[in-house]
């Protein structure tokens, strides 16, 4: 069932000005409920414009973008939920609190949001820490936190934006194990950005490649391994060849940006 | 934890007791500095009365209850300022805030406020609004009200655009944006603020009473002088400091930074 | 999951393409804020016209009384008269003498003072916390004291201003001192540095903004230390002469005088906040 449908999205900064910046041109896209859709390319391509327009975040200068058939013209965060880069965890609110703050926002009650908050936190492993203050938490235990901020409203659809992008290796794996559990038990759709070939092909069902200047999606490639996969995934021949596939892709997607 | 220091003959000293007995001589220095001056020195009792006659009239200052009653003036004339400052100081720090253009025009004025030399004004106080009570908590709540305000819209303006994206997600309001988000990111500065306003309103109270008042310690230091009771008045100085610092102290505790 | 992303592919430097683009992008973001901070100054500029037109609107149609509050059109013509009023100039010169005196007794104990809290730790330890006490306790409580010591003359100005900027300055210079951090004092100390090349290209620069600082405070502080005795001892200097126009009830010199001595503070401080600025900017 389709739940979010992208329109011939254009967005461009400082149109009717000399120095208007086309970020997205005619992006056509759906997104079907329960798929994982991870996106990649080089720098400068929109995805991040593209993912904060899924959000409402952002409004495009031509085209639209409509879940559940309706026009997404500001955020809903109970369709779709963001992931910010940096977690974006308030320092001055303990780690409950920030899990339960999206749920605030969206006009729950202290209670409902702290009951739903904790839930939240167990689910993600982190029950325990409700009561300490972000600063004495790693960086992937603040991504958890993050998402379980995310969770607490029930999303229909996850937007992350490169929500591994500031971790080390070691965390990135272990965090990514724990969370292609979490995703798939909660079963929403999601959309991710992400830097890493290896992530991008790993929990997608669907890549889009992107190329820049103007964005423009240049490719989908389907990943049709059953989800959740085990790391085991990635030492299949499958795995190696959309890889490839991939690796080549992108390098012509650079090579167009550099010419 | 006390580390230990090696003294020459090679003999261990716990370090708390190096630095005390530090202390303890610079003391004794200026307690016999005191003692020489007011004997063999021969400097006048209307100067520097003697260790005994001061510490005589301190401890019987201290039993008497209008000298507290004065001290609580002094206190709530101090409270006063400073809530007035608070409020009016954080209110107008917030809407200003609103508008960025203004915020813009309104932070060099209040940096040049906070650099007044609001002392020269207030024999002018005086003249406007008396010598009691008022003049006091207005002469202070004024003084105290440009580090505020200026405070909380430094504060206000350096929120980081993270966070309220984040807000913005997931569709804050305004209001809770404010309270929420843009309070908490600029808690730090806003506190340092109220800090500086709490030592400002002090000090301004202080002066105040001592330039002109009928009541308050500053007044009774003030009288004291002026009927010859030197001893008297270097008492109520003491007791001055004493008032002022416990207040200071806690002013301090309660604006201090947490969780950051 | 291994390491192999796309940054290794878009790693590269920027293409002239790109470059250009992000030039383009950049210049119309300066365009918007400086036209927001030209909009700062006309709100600025403005509100100082409003609040000035509306106060000498009121004091002439009578609201105000000018007896009481004066009006800005009186007042600029006091001060035009007090800038060439011996007396006046007289304070002033006063005033600068005895700030001089106090800035610089209370500046070089305090530089003194702060080096030696800053260099060795159980001095610090011991007696850095009396200056601490010193600089909450409010200072104008020995005022009488002071008075009583040094009589009714500008000795007493001279000893309180030198006391408040010799208390401001130990705490900012004790204060840079602590900046300085340890790492680049420890790359002194691993290229076995003597110890005056350690103090010259270590510890001075960095902690030249704390000493800036303390500095700045030993001014400023200084200059109302002077300022603040004489409104209280009340015989000579600017201190003397506002309290002596304010009991005459003439307000326009009073007002006269304290701007000026306002616009100067504000424009010295403005002044050493660029030069600060200036001097220190390699660190940000």
């Amino acid at each position: 069932m389709t739940q979010l449908v992208i329109d011939n999205l254009t967005v461009t900064y400082g149109s009717g000005t000399d120095d208007a910046l086309v970020a997205c041109a005619g992006i056509d896209l759906t997104i079907d409920e329960g798929e994982f859709v991870t996106i990649i390319g080089p720098s400068g391509c929109g995805k991040s414009t593209l993912l904060h327009c899924m959000g409402g975040m952002l409004q495009p200068s031509e085209g639209g973008v409509f879940f559940g058939g309706e026009r997404v013209v500001k955020p809903n965060p109970r369709n779709a939920a963001f992931v910010f880069q940096d977690y974006s965890l308030f320092p001055w609110k303990s780690v409950g609190e920030n899990a339960g703050m999206g749920l605030r926002f969206a006009g729950a009650s202290k209670a409902d949001a702290a009951a739903a908050a904790a839930q939240q936190l167990d689910f993600v492993g982190l029950g325990d820490f409700a009561d300490r203050y972000p600063r004495e938490l790693s960086g992937g235990m603040q991504q958890r936190v993050a998402v379980a901020r995310a969770l607490a409203l029930e999303p229909k659809m996850l937007l992350m934006d490169e929500p591994f992008g500031a971790l080390d290796e070691q965390t990135r794996r272990n965090l990514g194990m724990d969370l292609a559990r979490i995703l798939a038990e909660a079963g929403q759709a999601v959309v991710m950005i992400t830097h890493s070939l290896d992530e991008a092909i790993f929990w997608a069902d669907r890549i889009i490649v992107m190329s820049a200047r103007p964005g423009r999606i240049a490719e989908e490639i389907r990943v049709p391994a059953p989800r959740p996969r085990d790391l085991a995934f990635m030492t299949t021949q499958p795995f190696q060849d959309i890889r490839v596939h991939l690796f080549e892709q992108l390098e012509q997607v650079q090579g167009a940006v550099a010419r | 934890m006390t580390t230990t220091t090696i003294r020459p003959g090679g003999r261990r000293v716990p370090r708390s007791m190096t630095i005390w007995s530090m202390r303890l001589a610079l003391l004794v220095v200026v307690l016999a500095a005191w003692v020489f001056a007011t004997t063999v020195g021969g400097v006048s009792p209307l100067i520097l009365p003697g260790i005994a006659a001061v510490l005589e009239s301190f401890f019987s200052l201290v039993v008497r209850p209008e000298i507290w009653t004065q001290a609580g003036i002094t206190v709530l004339e101090m409270l006063a300022g400073f809530a007035i400052a608070a409020v009016v100081g954080l209110a107008v720090g917030f809407l200003l805030s609103r508008s960025r253009v203004l915020v813009r025009a309104a932070e060099p004025l209040f940096a040049w406020g906070y650099m007044f030399p609001f002392a020269l004004l207030y024999p002018l106080f005086l003249l406007w609004v008396g010598v009691g009570l008022e003049s006091k908590i207005l002469y202070a709540a004024v003084g105290a009200f440009f580090p505020i305000a200026y405070n909380t819209i430094r504060g206000l303006r350096s929120v980081d655009r993270k966070y309220l994206q984040v807000g913005k997600a997931y569709g804050a309001s305004g209001l809770q944006i404010d309270l929420n988000i843009k309070l908490g990111a600029a808690r730090p500065m806003i506190l340092s603020g109220l800090r500086i306003g709490s030592s400002i309103v002090t000090i301004y109270v202080v002066l105040a009473e001592l330039l002109g008042s009928n009541l308050g310690l500053g007044h009774e230091i003030e009288s004291a002088s002026s009927r010859l009771q030197i001893a008297d008045s270097y008492a109520t100085v003491l007791l001055l400091i004493v008032v002022t610092v416990i207040l200071q102290r806690i002013m301090e505790y309660l604006l201090r930074s947490r969780h950051e | 999951m291994s390491a192999g992303n796309i940054r290794t592919l878009t790693g590269a430097a920027p293409s002239p393409a790109e470059g250009a683009q992000r030039a383009k992008r950049s210049r119309s973001a300066a365009a918007a804020l400086s036209a927001e901070r030209r909009h700062a100054i006309y709100w600025r500029v403005g509100v100082i016209v409003v609040v000035l037109v509306v106060w000498e609107v009121l004091a002439r149609i009578g609201v105000v009384d000018p007896g009481f509050a004066s009006q800005p059109s009186s007042i600029l013509v006091s001060a035009g008269e007090l800038i060439v009023d011996p007396r006046a100039l007289v304070a002033i010169g006063e005033t600068l003498a005895a700030f001089a005196a106090a800035f610089t007794i209370g500046t070089a104990i305090g530089i003194v003072l702060g080096m030696a809290f800053g260099l060795n730790r159980l001095l610090r330890d011991a007696y850095f916390p009396i200056i601490m006490l010193l600089m909450v306790v409010p200072k104008s409580v020995f005022l009488p004291l002071l008075v009583l010591f040094f009589g009714l003359g500008s000795a007493a100005g001279v000893a309180f201003g030198a006391l408040l900027a010799l208390v401001h300055v130990t705490v900012n210079v004790v204060a840079g001192l602590d900046m300085v951090e340890k790492k680049y004092y420890d790359v002194g100390r691993a290229y076995a540095a003597p110890s005056w090349r350690l103090f010259v290209d270590v510890i001075v620069p960095g902690a030249a903004p704390g000493i800036f600082a303390g500095l700045w405070h030993g001014i400023r502080n200084g200059f109302i230390g002077v300022v603040i005795a004489q409104l209280f001892v009340s015989t000579a200097g600017i201190g003397y002469l506002v309290r002596l126009y304010s009991n005459n009830f003439q307000i326009d010199d009073a007002m006269a005088l304290t701007f000026i001595m306002a616009a100067l503070v504000i424009v010295t401080g403005t002044v050493w906040a660029r030069l600060e600025a200036r001097l220190t900017r390699w660190r940000e």
